[in-house]
């Protein structure tokens, strides 16, 4: 597992300057969207690694069992990019979209994000079973806590 | 008669289409796959959207499954959603409704079908020109009919 050091010269310990996609860092991540949803819609988070393969799954109480069978994360790292454009066009183009989903074993779900690190990308984290707003704002909660770490903050 | 596709003839054709790729500075995949939509080679560029390496090969085969470039399959799926939809689902394995694959001809009258080249992680334009540069190793090696 990669492990990058943060630049910063004033880090209080090896723990918080750790910044490589493992799974304390997964968790965090799951927590912190967690923590975003609050006592909204039910969901499922996920965190894969830079191979797409999961890092941590977490299906809150009365999520939707659908939810747990979804991979949002791994469709973000695949594509490389949100998945929310891409739920766009599945409204324009929805057999070539079917067709990509079947093939590469995708799923059309908003918010999904890769993460980024210095050498490219990381991983990515999803959410599912809200709306898409509300699976778009968990996921960039986690993103947003990717972000801090890797900012060494 | 034997075909002419096989893995030294892919092998040129994907590196040819790569070389295309890293001209155009987009990262891909790119796949050959035989006249039964079987892989002869896949290369998966570094950085290449790794939905590429599952697309590319897939959309090489639906060259080969519908006998037509991919692109046109796309538009008859837009006026038939339904029936394509039952293709993409009832297929054992994967298809993929996307522009950028072509069929490869041979044979005299250049009816016969010998294989797919498709590319996927670019643009549908940049998906299709890097598939070209194979497919125009392709002719040159067939005498095969143009590019589309």
């Amino acid at each position: 597992m990669l492990a990058l050091r943060s630049v910063g010269t004033n880090n209080v310990s090896t723990s918080e300057t750790d910044v490589g996609l493992d799974l304390r860092a997964a968790q965090a991540l799951v927590e912190a969207a967690r923590v975003e949803v609050g006592s909204g819609a039910p969901l499922a988070m996920d965190v894969v690694d830079r191979h797409g393969h999961t890092l941590a799954f977490v299906r809150m109480d009365e999520a939707m069992l659908a939810a747990s069978h979804t991979v949002p994360a791994r469709t973000a790292l695949y594509l490389a990019d949100p998945t929310t454009p891409f739920v766009h066009r599945a409204a324009g183009e929805p057999v070539e979209l079917l067709s990509v989903c079947r093939a590469a074993g995708l799923v059309v779900s908003a918010g999904a994000i890769p993460l980024s690190d210095a050498t490219g990308i990381a991983g990515a984290v999803g959410t599912s079973g809200g709306r898409a707003a509300e699976d778009e704002r968990a996921s960039e909660a986690g993103a947003s806590a990717w972000r801090r770490r890797v900012a060494g903050r | 008669m034997a075909s002419l596709l096989g893995l030294d003839l892919a092998t040129r054709m994907v590196k040819a289409s790569i070389e295309e790729a890293i001209r155009l500075g987009v990262a891909m995949t790119v796949a050959v796959c035989d006249a039964g939509g079987h892989d002869l080679v896949v290369m998966r560029m570094d950085e290449a959207p790794l939905v590429s390496l599952s697309t590319a090969p897939a959309k090489a085969r639906t060259a080969v499954y519908f006998r037509r470039p991919t692109g046109t399959t796309v538009a008859r799926s837009r006026v038939h959603p339904t029936v394509y939809t039952s293709f993409v689902m009832s297929s054992p394995v994967p298809l993929v409704l996307s522009s950028g694959g072509y069929p490869l001809w041979e044979g005299d009258g250049a009816d016969e079908l010998a294989g797919g080249i498709a590319s996927a992680g670019g643009t549908a334009a940049q998906d299709a020109v890097v598939s070209c540069r194979g497919l125009q190793i392709w002719e040159e090696a067939s005498g095969g009919r143009s590019a589309p």
